[in-house]
């Protein structure tokens, strides 16, 4: 085994334990959702127990993350401190690991969704699937990812302070100001930050071309732009429909190509048109990859430290 | 290995770890840390290790930092330092993964003589888990260890089993540096023996010079810390 494969199986055999109380969460969220009756039976008591285990998805992989304090602890696991191995590729596993866990506990999460809200999705369900599929690909990398590099550094910074490294804490410190000022400083900061974490995902479709009825309150759009569109649109429509214009930016759509579903404008429902695109910003997830970037160099650098 | 520690200093706050220490460690030497509780003793053993920082002064091995030597060196702690999922198999794994030097056949021979059982690490006695280090620890084909108190809790029969396994050791290109309140066994398998007393070296000699003339060690240990 290299040394790669040998830091995730560590971090394999360390959370065995906590891998199993979130398959326990799965498996008893899932008991609960079949014993209800999947496909949206109770809908708004199966959406919050959904939302329970996205939410616990997030905490478990943070609390993951948490471990590097007890593995940097001075008088813990020194077969690993000082083992001859780069800080790099010991965050690296961890961030590997963490995303793994993530991975498959949210595409099983999706499909979940899927069922439940599968009654909902007239016409274009296959399409509908792999839009929620995506969601645990895309929240991977725009929430997962930040959060886990984020916990992760806030474990760095405790251990570095503990052990009293005097140098690049005033310099992370301020990287952390920053940040934070950068964040806020950009308009209805908190709306968007909101939004961010409520879902990740923007479904944005052509002019007058969905129509959300018994949905009203559900869709995906709230990311960015979100907004401006929709106050926009809210404005043209008066009546209970309203439509959300196609961004037309280049490498912003993603075309969907499925022409054979035919959809019934009378049906109650999320009704999406033949010529329905479901963009996924990239922007995000090359934002969030670059900030996560930026802070696993730092966490990087504080473990050298904490282990020179 | 060579090892030079240059005026070198730990303060905890306002209390002192270790003052002014200045000592070299030749290559192949087995040398004996000796002191009271609270002298320094682990506090030396760990800076030697890189896991604690000097507050003055400096450390070199063979001309570099601990840190850029890491794979050089081995840190043997009295504490629990190992995962408690941990067994025969899962340390051949870990080391092998972790340590290029780690001699798997002479980690299966030490294991075997030092009777360590194949369970766990959560499952063993505290000798067990000694005995189970030490094995981890001389089988990494470090160049310089440092051993803090192996002999601390244990059996009469598991220390005859540990002093019999660093006898074997001596003679090698090893250096170890070892810390012990047992200083009657200690002779028997020291080259060199250093005594340090709140924070500073206050004897440092060869075994053969400070035992001569049927010198007791408890009596030189006395004398040098009053």
């Amino acid at each position: 085994m290299n040394s790669l494969q040998t830091l995730l199986w560590i971090e394999w055999k360390k959370s065995s334990a906590k891998i199993s109380i979130l398959l326990g969460i799965l498996g008893v969220g899932s008991l609960i959702l079949i014993s209800q009756g999947l496909s949206g039976a109770r809908l708004t008591t199966q959406a919050i127990l959904l939302l329970f285990m996205y939410l616990a998805g997030i905490i478990m992989v943070s609390i993951l993350s948490f471990q590097v304090g007890t593995d940097l602890r001075s008088n813990k696991f020194h077969p690993l401190r000082l083992s001859p191995i780069s800080p790099w590729m010991h965050i690296t596993a961890r961030i590997i690991f963490q995303l793994g866990i993530a991975l498959g506990y949210y595409t099983i999460l999706s499909l979940l969704s899927y069922f439940v809200f599968e009654p909902f999705f007239i016409g274009h369900k296959f399409r509908m699937g792999l839009t929620i599929l995506a969601l645990s690909f895309y929240s991977l990398f725009t929430v997962i990812l930040l959060s886990t590099s984020f916990t992760l550094l806030i474990s760095m910074l405790n251990i570095a302070f503990r052990e009293k490294q005097k140098s690049s804490r005033l310099a992370i410190f301020l990287f952390c100001i920053a940040c934070l000022s950068w964040w806020s400083s950009m308009a209805e900061w908190s709306k968007k930050t909101a939004g961010s974490l409520i879902s990740p995902i923007r479904l944005e479709l052509p002019e007058s071309s969905i129509k959300i009825n018994s949905l009203e309150k559900l869709d995906f759009n709230y990311f960015y732009h979100y907004e401006e569109n929709l106050n926009q649109e809210i404005k043209k429509e008066e009546n209970s429909e309203f439509s959300i214009k196609n961004d037309s930016a280049p490498g912003r759509q993603t075309p969907m190509t499925d022409e054979t579903n035919k959809t019934d404008n009378n049906t109650s429902g999320l009704l999406l048109p033949l010529n329905a695109s479901i963009p996924l910003y990239i922007e995000p997830i090359l934002l969030t990859v670059l900030i996560s970037v930026l802070i696993i160099f730092l966490i990087t650098r504080i473990w050298q430290e904490v282990e020179l | 290995m060579l090892v030079q520690l240059s005026q070198l200093s730990k303060i905890y706050g306002k209390k002192i770890g270790i003052e002014n220490l200045s000592i070299s460690l030749q290559s192949g030497e087995t040398i004996g840390l000796i002191g009271l509780n609270g002298s320094g003793k682990t506090t030396t053993l760990k800076l030697l290790a890189g896991l604690l920082h000097p507050t003055h002064g400096t450390i070199m091995l063979e001309g570099k930092t601990p840190w850029q030597q890491r794979h050089q060196l081995v840190f043997h702690s009295e504490l629990d330092t190992l995962y408690p999922w941990l067994d025969y198999n899962g340390a051949i794994k870990f080391m092998s993964g972790l340590y290029p030097n780690f001699n798997q056949k002479k980690f299966t021979e030490l294991f075997t003589l030092l009777e360590v059982p194949k369970s766990i690490c959560a499952k063993m006695s505290k000798g067990q888990k000694s005995r189970f280090k030490l094995a981890i620890s001389l089988s990494q084909g470090a160049k310089l260890i440092l051993l803090d108190e192996p002999l601390s809790g244990i059996d009469i029969i598991s220390r005859k089993k540990i002093m019999q396994t660093l006898l074997n050791e001596h003679g090698s290109d090893t250096t170890m540096l070892i810390s012990t309140h047992e200083i009657e066994l200690a002779q028997e398998v020291f080259d060199r023996i250093l005594i340090v007393n709140n924070g500073k070296l206050v004897l440092d000699g060869s075994s053969e010079e400070l035992l001569k003339d049927g010198k007791n060690i408890v009596s030189i240990f006395e004398e040098a810390i009053q």
